[in-house]
């Protein structure tokens, strides 16, 4: 009897599952990962899902007030979210989300489900409200996380005169108009209200924790009242609340390590599987046994390794690197396999050896390392078999590699090579639709140029780190071009910006992260140039140039901060502010 | 035969051009009659020359000089010239030449009528004196269609199977043979498979005078002072006594004096005449025209076309303007207006120049994106345009969206005000890096808008959209607001009525247009508000027919409708005349300006055909028979009017129009255009074109006691538009048309104690 009745209960709570968002993603086979690793919280990473009117919430302010972070953003439309991570290891590199009005359709099932066990295992997200904002949320994985629960229908009401903010301390007289009727959950903390009316609201759930703002920054406020958007307290409301959600990141290296050298023994050796694995881990690499473990993943191979795995591999294990990497890395150099010099090139850098200055001044005047080319036996005809080809692919390594050996002493041949490759570069007025190698190798030496000590690259500098995201900007804008009746040049267009773009995406993380440390001569040019800049986006520059959190202990020169602080974004003053 | 087609094919390429271009020379005649004394006697005469125009890409059919030094002058060069085969692939592409001293004349196939038939072509030129004046007639197929059409017209049909049976074709004729002076047999063109060819050529001595006709506007509205210039250059080498007659012609053939004066004009010298020109009278489309008279009787006439309406659209022929950017500078700005002005538009749209299409119309900054389509526009190039325009009379329309907004500053609406909204179509990067597009960092194209809710609490969004109207028509002086994808529902009849009063009260006259389908809004009773008070709605979907094949008496049954939806609610029909969507075939140019005129539309954007018929000039001179929205359809043409052998005629029935003039006045329309050989449009690639109706008997029976006042003959593609038919009315009225080949049309007076219904 018993039997039947689990039967009969079973079969009544089946179809409900079928239709939750954990079950749509198991169903696409989407499931979380056995090990959770997360990397060191200095600095923060941040995932911000930008909707409508994301300036006007100042969340890059407050973040520039917490010491900065590293942001990566994706967006939205009403069907979707572009460019958000796709697998639970991007999105785990992550130390806080911010869905920023956002309806549940545009995130679908799986997306929703993933972010829920990303909060679970430690991860943090800020919800804020708008036109979009918990729209559909009701009955998801969305409101399972929330420290709230959104009604079914209704989600967005107006209050036309305004409901006054009430926060600790009171504020003065500040006001939402259009609010979300969210109900807090019995555990859940609510911070601020609005005419008693929950507002801002805080919870936890797994190990992670999850802050939901019930306000927008929508209406037309009448003359004489201020809106909260435009109230200076605002800001401080805000990086209290990213203070308290980013509080309990920590790096599980341990767990990381395990979980990566499981995954190389599951390889057997086999190149397409470690490939995979290292693309899979490499961002996450935390600590420095852990990159080394990649590096000589990357060397031991027979074949050589993709130029995916060098940029990933290169930028996960940047920050590990020291002496005790040289003779790793003279292998990858002395491979004569193109990628794996390449990569060789840009760790030896990072390994200060001593004939580290002669072999990347010698690579950047020749093209090449050593006898020059292999046998080409692990991809015959290949790519990296072509002298041009690999000429440009180790050019880029050692560009990367003399940035970070850093050593001014380089800086005349650098820059005469950047002078020489910027007359075959793209023009910005021409709105390129594609980095060329000559594009590429012009920025890595500029921005090699800088980290030599060369003040006068600064503005170049900057120039580069915007030029590539006005091309991503240009890819994005292909993709989504409407054509009635495309032809066969649109069509081409469209597919290779498909194909442009997760390496423009990657390059836009990496690429300001090559300026972070930069020698104190150029910092202040460097200010002064972001500072002039009117592009909002700058703002996310200068939070990795001259955030605290990327620079743990550094003491700025004179000027830096009040050049800053000189700047229209308030997020770049804001850092200027916090330098005094 | 195959081999054999094959050979003559290829000895025919070898020879290259067949038939001759030969050196003739062309004797002065003393005036009209004489040249056509010689015209008809060269008719007799059985001979002309001729080429075949079969193979060959280009060639010479005439090279020719007067027959002597010509004495300073005006001169009327008569070629008559004929074409073989019609509607064929080898000459549907064929360009024409005609040339004499400086000036001259292109030609088509579309010009001829007949297969080997001639036609007396004529072109007018001015001879400096002291030298024989050099003519000639030339033709090519160089155009991409032409290579194609002779492609296809010469390559041999070869079988797929090779051992098939072979269709025995017509071996190619030896070539006629030519006289002495290079002339062949009439009779005997048809040796060649295709040919042009040439009668005659004779040179008829004109007035020595050269008149420049302008109105200072082209079109008028009643209460404006009009005025005129008038040059008059003397060309001939002795001095002149010249009296100058100035008159506006009004309807078919009213004439009202302006100026008259005699004067005496030094050799090579001008006189101008600027001076006002009266209004009273006039509405609609009129002529100016000038005639200066020698002491001989011999004159020169000199026109300028102009219109004088109220109502901006009663005249519209609308011209689309965007990236203003261009006209910052002034005159950049005159230039094209000017330029648009000379190609008969009365009036200019700004499309996506707005940083959104609803609410705002008053950009904050002078250069800056436009919200739909973030074109780099201009305030100040936008003012230029229409401050231009004015100047020259013709109207500015601004284009908008009532369902909702678009671009950055539409969602910065959206924000402010959500309650309106009821979606939005964006990515939000697009709107992020609308800033980087302005400052030229990126550049891309994406329409990011959103629409309202159609619901009691978005109409408060109307007050917004209208104070908008209003401070942009007095920012840029806007004469009427155009709405885009307009679709009538309850909600929009109530947000058009709320806009039009809030816009009317303040800026009277100020006029309103929709692209919408009128059918559905007349099958839901929106067409009131609409265009009650005469606003204009304006299809568009029936652009298509130049983008993708469609039936051309599909095009005419639909427009007909349309017409008869609007116009019985006090509106007026525009027409998105898209022509251009893909390379047009002339023949479909010619049915879509005849249709389109012949349904009272008002075009937008493209020129209505130009080289067969100037059909914007005569849609603008001829509007009152066109465009008089008061015209109401016959509520049984066939029991009223009847055509002799029954021609097949394009919705003749439908398009037949009486109006009552006043008084015991009344007119009768009728539209005659010939059903199409090939009734799809971009098919037609031979250019198939109906046969000629000649002499066409047409019987009215018009009311008892009706009194006929005028029957007026009016065709865009004829050599003269207007003519007077001679009639008789006995128990009914008869005339007789004596040809229609794509379009004429048929103006009937009479007085009648009732007008026929």
């Amino acid at each position: 009897m018993r039997r039947w009745l689990v039967l009969l209960a079973l079969l009544c709570v089946l179809p409900a599952y079928a239709e939750t968002d954990d079950a749509l993603a198991a169903a696409k086979g989407v499931v979380p990962p056995a090990v959770w690793c997360t990397l060191p919280p200095t600095p923060p990473r941040v995932l911000a899902v930008r909707g409508l009117w994301h300036a006007y919430y100042g969340v890059e302010r407050a973040l520039a007030r917490l010491g900065g972070a590293l942001e990566t953003d994706c967006w939205h439309s009403p069907k979707s979210v572009r460019f958000y991570p796709e697998t639970y290891e991007e999105l785990m590199t992550f130390h806080l989300v911010v869905v920023d009005n956002i309806n549940a359709d545009a995130f679908g099932p799986t997306r929703r489900a993933m972010l829920k066990t990303y909060v679970a295992n430690g991860g943090a997200v800020l919800f804020l409200g708008g036109f979009y904002g918990y729209q559909g949320y009701h009955g998801t994985a969305l409101e399972e996380l929330a420290p709230v629960t959104f009604p079914e229908k209704d989600g967005l009401l107006q209050a036309p005169d305004g409901l006054r903010l009430h926060t600790d301390p009171d504020c003065p007289d500040t006001r939402v108009y259009w609010y979300h009727p969210v109900m807090p959950k019995a555990d859940a903390r609510v911070l601020v209200t609005a005419d008693g009316r929950p507002l801002l609201i805080t919870g936890t759930y797994g190990k992670g924790r999850v802050a939901v703002f019930a306000g927008s920054v929508m209406g037309d406020p009448p003359a004489g009242q201020t809106p909260f958007w435009a109230w200076n307290g605002w800001t401080g409301v805000l990086t209290s609340t990213l203070t308290w959600l980013l509080a309990p990141a920590k790096a599980d290296t341990e767990a990381y390590r395990g979980a990566v050298s499981a995954a190389l023994a599951a390889a057997h050796g086999k190149r397409e599987a470690e490939k995979a694995v290292l693309l899979k881990y490499a961002r996450l690499c935390g600590d420095r046994a852990a990159a080394r473990l990649l590096v000589e993943t990357a060397a031991e191979g027979a074949d050589d390794i993709s130029w995916d795995e060098v940029g990933a591999i290169d930028a996960g294990v940047a920050a590990y690197l020291d002496a005790s990497f040289a003779p790793l890395v003279a292998r990858l150099i002395a491979s004569e396999q193109t990628h794996k010099a390449s990569l060789g090139l840009r760790l030896l850098g990072g390994t200060r050896s001593k004939d580290a200055a002669k072999t990347l001044a010698d690579a950047l005047d020749a093209g090449d390392v050593g006898d020059g080319g292999g046998d080409g036996l692990d991809n015959p005809g290949g790519l990296q078999q072509d002298p041009t080809y690999r000429a440009y692919a180790l050019r880029v390594g050692t560009l990367e590699g003399i940035g970070r050996l850093g050593d001014p002493a380089l800086l005349p041949a650098v820059r005469k090579f950047r002078d020489e490759i910027v007359k075959s570069a793209s023009r910005p007025e021409s709105h390129p639709a594609s980095l060329l190698p000559e594009d590429e190798l012009y920025q890595e030496a500029v921005i090699a140029s800088l980290r030599c000590g060369d003040t006068a690259a600064a503005g170049a500098a900057v120039d580069v780190l915007l030029a590539n995201r006005y091309l991503f900007i240009q890819l994005a804008a292909i993709l989504d071009e409407q054509m009635q009746e495309p032809n066969e040049q649109q069509i081409l267009a469209k597919k290779r910006a498909a194909a442009a773009i997760p390496h423009q995406a990657l390059r836009l993380t990496q690429l300001p992260q090559r300026v972070v440390g930069v020698p104190d001569a150029v910092l202040v040019a460097l200010a002064q140039r972001i500072a002039v800049e009117k592009d909002a986006k700058v703002a996310e520059l200068a939070m990795v140039i001259f955030g605290a959190n990327t620079n743990p202990g550094r003491h700025w020169p004179a000027g830096v901060g009040e050049a800053l602080q000189k700047s229209p974004l308030p997020a770049v003053a804001e850092l200027g502010a916090g330098m005094r | 035969m195959v081999q054999l087609r094959l050979l003559v094919f290829c000895l025919c390429a070898l020879a290259g051009v067949r038939g001759f271009a030969v050196a003739i020379s062309a004797s002065l005649l003393p005036d009209a009659a004489a040249a056509q004394a010689a015209l008809a006697h060269a008719t007799a005469d059985g001979r002309c020359w001729a080429v075949d125009i079969a193979h060959p890409l280009k060639g010479t059919l005439l090279n020719g000089l007067s027959d002597g030094p010509l004495p300073a002058g005006r001169y009327r060069l008569h070629v008559p010239l004929a074409l073989a085969p019609l509607g064929d692939l080898n000459v549907s592409a064929i360009a024409i030449t005609v040339t004499a001293g400086e000036a001259k004349r292109a030609l088509g196939m579309l010009h001829f009528p007949v297969p080997d038939e001639f036609t007396d072509f004529t072109l007018d030129f001015t001879a400096s004196g002291g030298a024989a004046v050099p003519f000639g007639v030339t033709w090519a197929l160089d155009s991409e269609r032409a290579k194609k059409n002779r492609t296809a017209a010469t390559t041999p049909d070869v079988p797929k199977d090779p051992d098939a049976p072979v269709d025995d074709a017509p071996a190619e004729e030896a070539p006629p043979r030519s006289d002495a002076d290079g002339r062949v047999l009439v009779r005997e063109l048809p040796k060649f498979r295709a040919r042009l060819a040439a009668r005659t050529a004779v040179i008829e001595r004109l007035a020595p005078f050269t008149l420049e006709v302008r109105t200072t506007q082209i079109v008028y509205r009643t209460a404006d002072a009009a005025e005129a210039t008038v040059i008059v250059h003397n060309v001939a080498d002795t001095p002149r006594q010249v009296t100058l007659q100035i008159d506006t012609v009004s309807g078919a053939a009213t004439v009202h004096p302006v100026h008259t004066e005699t004067f005496t004009l030094p050799t090579g010298t001008a006189k101008t005449w600027t001076g006002p020109v009266p209004l009273t009278g006039l509405y609609w489309g009129a002529e100016l025209r000038a005639t200066a008279r020698a002491t001989d009787g011999m004159a020169a006439t000199g026109g300028a076309i102009f219109g004088v309406a109220d109502n901006i659209w009663e005249t519209a022929l609308m011209h689309g303007v965007m990236f203003t950017d261009k006209y910052a500078d002034a005159k950049s700005a005159e230039e094209d207006i000017r330029r648009w002005r000379a190609d008969g538009y009365t009036g200019l749209e700004a499309f996506f120049w707005a940083p959104d299409d609803f609410g705002d119309f008053t950009p904050d900054t002078d250069n800056y994106l436009s919200g739909q389509t973030q074109y780099r526009e201009s305030a100040t190039g936008t003012k230029n345009l229409i401050r231009a325009a004015h100047a020259n009379g013709m109207c500015a329309t601004t284009y908008a969206n009532l369902w909702g907004s678009d671009g950055a500053a539409g969602f910065e609406l959206m924000r402010k005000h959500p309650e309106w909204v009821g979606g939005a179509a964006f990515s939000s990067d697009w709107l992020e890096n609308w800033g980087l597009m302005e400052a030229g960092k990126v550049q891309f194209e994406l329409w990011a808008l959103t629409w309202f809710k159609q619901d009691a609490g978005s109409l408060a969004a109307m007050k917004t959209h209208a104070d908008e109207v209003i401070a942009s028509q007095k920012a840029f002086g806007w004469d009427a607001t155009r709405y885009d994808s307009y679709s009538s529902t309850p909600w929009t009849k109530q947000a058009t009525g709320a806009v039009r009063a809030i816009v009317e009260a303040a800026v009277p006259g100020y006029q309103f247009g929709y692209n919408s389908a009128a059918d559905y809004d007349a099958k839901v009773g929106a067409l009131d508000v609409m265009v009650g008070n005469g606003g204009l709605l304006m299809e568009e979907a029936s652009r298509d027919v130049t983008k993708f094949p469609a039936p051309i008496s599909g095009y005419a049954a639909r427009l007909a409708t349309l017409r008869d939806c609007i116009w019985p609610h006090g509106g007026h029909f525009g027409l998105c005349y898209g022509i251009s969507q893909k390379v047009p075939l002339p023949c479909d140019e010619v049915y879509m300006s005849s249709i389109a005129l012949a349904c009272g539309a008002h075009t937008y954007y493209d020129h209505l055909e130009e080289p067969l018929g100037h059909h914007m000039a005569f849609a603008l001179r001829y509007a009152e028979f066109l465009y008089n929205n008061k015209m109401r359809p016959l509520q049984h043409p066939p029991g009223v009017i009847a055509f002799g052998g029954t021609p097949a005629l394009l919705e003749w029935a439908r398009l037949a129009r009486q109006v009552d003039l006043g008084g015991d006045k009344h007119r009768l329309v009728l539209h005659l255009i010939p059903a199409p050989v090939v009734d799809r449009t971009m098919e037609n690639t031979a250019m198939q074109m109906p046969a000629p109706l000649r002499a066409l008997p047409v019987t009215v029976q018009l009311p008892a006691g009706a009194v006929v006042t005028s029957v007026t003959n009016l065709c865009p593609t004829a050599a003269a538009p207007c003519t007077a038919l001679p009639w008789q009315a006995g128990g009914a009225l008869t005339f007789t048309v004596p040809e229609v080949r794509y379009w004429n049309v048929l103006v009937i007076d009479y007085t009648a104690k009732e007008g026929l219904r």
